[in-house]
């Protein structure tokens, strides 16, 4: 009996299987092998009776058209609620900032796709907002920093005197252009001068020093 | 069959006198839907209401069917078939299979054929309407829109929310059933 069951199932399965890859009734029938054919051909002919059903089933146009000449009559009064929606033009006169909110709400709220934009817009809100503290952030700490700058070095002014034509007096007035920078300079080299001496003098000193002496 | 055109757009159109827009409405959505409620009301007054019912319940709510993701197919049957179990609850009472009832109902849609090949169908449609009804949910489902409606596997798949694997399974029993049915009775 289970045998038969599956062997049924089997055949069904086949027959739905190239029925569904558009194969003809009679190239079906012919796909089994002799001792099923009878089987295959009372479930052709059950597949069949259902399809008649199909072509014994079909509305007239007239029907759909009755169908369509309803819907006007359900967006009237879903328009109704919206009175500012229906028609713009109707709204004479001009409009208050109360009837203008409600209007940009209504259609921003009626967008296709709103509630894709409302969250993307929102998260472009934040990232300027946190862009804009970075900036105020980076500006402060500028102005934290130009703040503590050290002062820079005074310049001595130089005093230059009028030219008098006697060589005494210009090299005086060169002597005085010299800048404290190039004084400093100038003393600064005489210390490596002097370092350099003292280094030669310990040198000289470890050379001729016994550490065993004492 | 592209059932992915946007409906509201369809019936819009379709309202406004466009030709082809209607002839598209007609054929992608009118037709199945009323051969469906038809299988299941047996009743041509019923089904012709209830699927005046489906259109303006679709297009009220055509917004929240594009945001589900749903195919437009899909969502019509949805609705089609809660359309029809509300349309049982309120008649309260279980119909069945009356012969004579198919007969005259189906002979007004009979296209014209040959008058004897046309009464064997019907005599065997009328068999065969007669064992649908023990059919479980599913598979009665499965069977009218395979074969009633002539969608593919995948499109039954979508508009009941099971596999394609679910679907073929669903056929092959019932008609295995609706076989041995036919055979006890015969």
């Amino acid at each position: 009996m289970s045998d038969t069951n599956e062997a049924m199932e089997k055949l069904i399965e086949k027959t739905l299987q190239l029925l569904d890859e558009g194969r003809s009734f009679s190239d079906i029938l012919n796909s089994f092998p002799e001792r099923q054919q009878n089987e295959a051909k009372e479930i052709i002919l059950m597949i069949n009776a259902l399809a008649a059903g199909r072509s014994q089933a079909i509305p007239s146009q007239e029907i759909l058209s009755r169908v369509l000449r309803q819907i006007p009559s359900i967006t009237e009064s879903e328009l109704s609620r919206y009175p500012l929606k229906r028609d713009k033009k109707l709204l004479k006169g001009r409009l208050s900032l109360d009837n203008i909110i409600i209007t940009k709400i209504y259609d921003f709220m009626t967008m296709k796709n709103w509630k894709i934009w409302v969250p993307v817009g929102a998260m472009a809100m934040v990232i300027l907002a946190v862009l804009a503290y970075s900036q105020i952030g980076v500006k402060e700490s500028q102005y934290t920093v130009e703040e503590t700058a050290p002062v820079a070095q005074i310049e001595m002014p130089l005093v230059i005197k009028p030219a008098t034509g006697k060589i005494n007096d210009a090299v005086d007035t060169f002597l005085q252009e010299m800048t404290i920078d190039q004084v400093a300079l100038a003393s600064e080299k005489e210390d490596e001068t002097l370092l350099a001496a003292d280094s030669q003098e310990i040198d000289n000193f470890n050379q001729i020093y016994d550490q065993n002496e004492f | 069959m592209n059932n992915r055109q946007d409906p509201k757009k369809i019936i819009d159109l379709a309202k406004n006198g466009d030709v082809k827009a209607f002839g598209e409405l007609y054929k992608l959505y009118f037709v199945p839907v009323f051969r469906y409620i038809f299988s299941h009301t047996r009743n041509k007054a019923d089904a012709e209401d209830l699927a005046q019912a489906v259109f303006l319940k679709v297009y009220q709510s055509i917004s929240r069917f594009q945001e589900q993701g749903k195919s437009p197919l899909a969502y019509f049957f949805t609705v089609a078939r809660n359309t029809v179990i509300d349309h049982w609850k309120k008649k309260r009472e279980i119909t069945l299979d009356s012969p004579l009832e198919i007969a005259e109902d189906l002979s007004e849609y009979l296209i014209a054929e040959d008058m004897h090949q046309a009464i064997e169908k019907k005599e065997m449609a009328r068999n065969i309407q007669k064992a649908i009804v023990f059919l479980s949910k599913d598979q009665k489902e499965v069977i009218l829109l395979k074969f009633m409606n002539d969608f593919s596997n995948q499109e039954i798949a979508e508009i009941l929310g099971k596999s394609e694997a679910a679907v073929r399974q669903l056929q092959c029993r019932a008609l295995k059933f609706l076989h041995q049915h036919l055979k006890n009775t015969i």
